[in-house]
């Protein structure tokens, strides 16, 4: 290896050298006639960044052809058919950043950083009453963990109001820099607004929009995804610059094809930060902090009868959005409204559609026909496909004797857990149990595998 | 004709006359009566402290001892069928920030309950109550003695005595419970005031069954999708159209309640008529979102 290569791999960062050696080598233009590189120069490995992964693979294929690989492809930065020093040097110029090029133009000009971040799905006006959640780097293109998004097909009814949208923000630098959105799926459309008021729709055209509304000074904006589709799937959006195909971050939607119903005990409300002694809704948050389709609520939106807008907005997940899986757990006066919200989808499938109670689980399971009932419900909830149960035999005065009580054909098998016959459990009150987190987290990894992604 | 049969005529349309001015008379007094009573505003609830600070602690209480003899306090505030105990109980309820606060005001009023309709008359008052939580909660009270489930319509049975034991001893009428009566169910509602009311004619009291077997048919299929929520049922308007021109004020509260509780069914002719009924309660009724 020559000496003044090993030379430059040492000192690779000193832009000034590779400046030098650019006016040594002079800059050649030829076009490479192997295969095209999709990333951006110097980006070997395609992660937006060049860093030295892109290095390593750089220096594997020095000396390379360049059609002997696709990284040898992405190695001819100038397309001289050859992967050299100049190569090397129009590296160098773009180590640690980003570029806007792809070989064989590269000429060594630092682009623009780009970042897409998505959040979970929205409630009625607003997150309430979950925190607006990030999507995590790690998970966002994942197509199970990534961001969730309900199903809006025209015609899609929201009683509680347009909430199907996913908020999606774009960080870029330099401020207003010049990109767009690339989608591999036509059911993705991007809006502006929450509410896709008119003219505040992106437009994609061969499936890539023109540049992004990004003002001069501005270094971030908000857009609103939408799945206009009422078949389910998969798809991304790609953030790139306007000409060119190097994609900067990327995002990956699944729709949901669930939905789970968090039903607290009788005077527990959802509120912010969730209240710690409320286990169903700190198990609600968890769940939807993992990315599924979590609705929480009063009990008392459970009329005895099933009805109410836990019922409402089951209905029209099933019969608008495709849902075809569907969880209910409570506590309490929360487990007797899960079994009446479960019987009540049950009786009325014949207006509804095609849908499983995939999941329920009562903690401590209390009647709920009216605010004064005290009776243990002790029914399994029909046509679940899984119940869990937990509950606690009575400690006699301590907790006015509310107890739940075995359920058939529940999990644990064969009736549910006492938890009084466990040592984290022995002695469990009614105003405990469902706070212990063997029982919250058992709820989570059930309710994760019955309905999760 | 002779002078003798004319006098004779003319006292005898004098008589009638003064009959017909003396029965108006007493109509009329009979309507500003009744109307008085009807208008007159019930009672307001009000929390007490007292009560307020023994329900605390009895919820708050964690043995039996001390449970019970709260209780005897409690029972002592207010003697058998301690209506008021139980009213402050439920006001409780509806302000509980907990599951203990709750339940725990839930069991007091277990045992401090009698039968089903003495829990009713106990419950009453507070649907008049300016609290809207404190409304919601007697409302959920009330359904808990209705048999609610999703296999079957409310039983709305155990105000039928109250009632026509109200009628009987000329007791002003409980607007509030007839409302949350048309609420639960405006057919059985219907058909609970109708026996109150003591219909005696087959073809009358038939009337008013094929009227409500036939809205209550077509609300069955649109529940179970034979026909689409909002697609309306000619026969099912048309028995409608009849009963907001029936006598009966429960008749005519029923079309109101079921044209607000079902777009579909609703006839704009007819509720802007019933806007204008004699009874309050229709209006009230056909005003209502």
């Amino acid at each position: 290896m020559p000496t003044c290569y090993v030379t430059l791999r040492i000192n690779f960062r000193r832009t000034a050298v590779a400046a030098a050696m650019l006016v040594v080598m002079g800059l050649a233009s030829a076009v490479h006639a192997g295969g095209p590189c999709p990333f951006g120069c110097g980006d070997i490995s395609g992660d937006a960044i060049v860093g030295d992964d892109d290095f390593a693979r750089f220096a594997d294929c020095v000396g390379q052809p360049p059609a002997s690989s696709a990284d040898c492809a992405c190695s001819d930065l100038d397309g001289s058919g050859s992967i050299d020093l100049h190569d090397f040097a129009l590296l160098s110029l773009v180590y640690g950043q980003t570029s806007d090029e792809t070989p064989p133009s590269c000429t060594g000009e630092v682009g623009s950083v780009a970042n897409l971040t998505a959040y979970r799905p929205q409630h009625g006006a607003a997150y309430f009453p979950f925190v607006k959640t990030a999507v995590g780097d790690a998970d966002e293109d994942d197509p199970s963990l990534g961001p969730g998004v309900r199903i809006n097909a025209p015609g899609d009814s929201d009683p509680v109001g347009e909430d199907d949208l996913i908020e999606m923000t774009l960080t870029v630098s330099p401020a207003g820099a010049q990109l767009a959105l690339r989608r591999d799926h036509a059911a993705l459309r991007v809006w502006t607004t929450r509410n896709k008021s008119g003219g505040t729709e992106l437009v994609f055209t061969n499936d890539k929009t023109a540049a992004l509304p990004i003002a001069p000074m501005q270094s971030q904006i908000t857009l609103w995804v939408e799945w206009a589709d009422a078949a389910a799937g998969v798809g991304s959006l790609f953030v790139e610059p306007v000409d060119a195909p190097v994609v900067k971050d990327a995002v990956t939607f699944h729709t949901f094809g669930h939905i789970v119903i968090a039903l607290g005990g009788e005077g527990q409300v959802p509120v912010l930060p969730v209240d710690s002694n409320s286990g169903t809704f700190v198990v609600a948050t968890d769940l939807y902090n993992a990315g599924l389709d979590v609705h929480m609520y009063d009990e008392d939106v459970v009329a005895a009868d099933g009805s109410g807008s836990a019922y409402n907005e089951a209905v029209t997940a099933v019969r608008d959005r495709g849902v075809s899986d569907v969880a209910i757990f409570g506590y309490s006066h929360g487990g007797g409204s899960t079994y009446d919200l479960a019987d009540r989808l049950d009786v009325n499938r014949a207006a509804i559609g095609v849908f499983e109670i995939r999941y329920t689980s009562y903690v401590d399971s209390v009647s709920n026909n009216s605010d004064i009932d005290t009776a243990m419900e002790l029914r399994r909830p029909p046509s679940t496909g899984y119940h869990l149960n937990h509950y606690q035999h009575g400690t006699l005065f301590e907790d006015f004797f509310l107890d739940g009580g075995p359920v058939p054909n529940s999990n644990p098998p064969p009736t549910g857990q006492d938890v009084e016959t466990t040592p984290w459990g022995a002695t469990s009150t009614h105003f405990q149990v469902d706070d212990y987190i063997e029982v919250r987290d058992l709820m989570t990894t059930t309710l994760a595998i019955e309905v999760g992604p | 004709m002779t002078c003798f049969n004319y006098c004779h005529q003319t006292l005898r349309r004098a008589d009638r006359a003064k009959s017909e001015v003396w029965t108006i008379a007493v109509l009329m007094f009979i309507s500003l009566a009744s109307v008085s009573v009807a208008q007159t505003a019930p009672p307001t609830f009000e929390k007490r402290d007292d009560f307020q600070a023994l329900i605390a602690q009895y919820a708050a209480a964690d043995d039996d001892a001390n449970r019970r003899q709260l209780l005897n306090r409690i029972r002592a505030l207010d003697a058998s069928p301690h209506h008021e105990a139980i009213r402050q109980s439920i006001a409780f309820v509806a302000d509980a920030t907990s599951t203990r606060e709750a339940m725990g005001a839930a069991q007091l009023i277990r045992e401090l309950k009698g039968s089903d309709q003495s829990l009713v008359e106990s419950v009453m008052p507070l649907l008049d109550a300016t609290d809207a939580k404190l409304v919601e909660t007697a409302d959920n009270i009330l359904a808990g003695l209705e048999h609610r489930s999703a296999e079957r319509r409310p039983d709305l049975s155990v105000y039928r005595e109250l009632l026509a034991d109200g009628i009987r001893n000329h007791e002003p009428r409980p607007d509030a419970l007839i409302m949350h009566m048309y609420d639960a169910d405006p057919g059985y509602a219907m058909l609970t005031l109708m026996r109150v009311h003591q219909l005696r004619e087959p073809d009358a009291i038939k009337e008013i069954l094929w009227a409500e077997h036939v809205v209550s048919d077509a609300q069955w299929r649109q529940r179970y999708g034979f026909l689409p929520e909002d697609e309306s049922d000619p026969q099912a308007v048309n028995q409608l159209a009849g009963l907001a021109r029936h006598d009966a004020w429960w008749a005519r509260m029923y079309v109101a309640a079921v044209m607000r509780q079902n777009a579909s069914l609703r006839s704009d002719t007819d509720i802007q008529m019933l806007q204008q009924d004699a009874d309050p309660l229709v209006r009230q009724e056909a005003l209502s979102k």
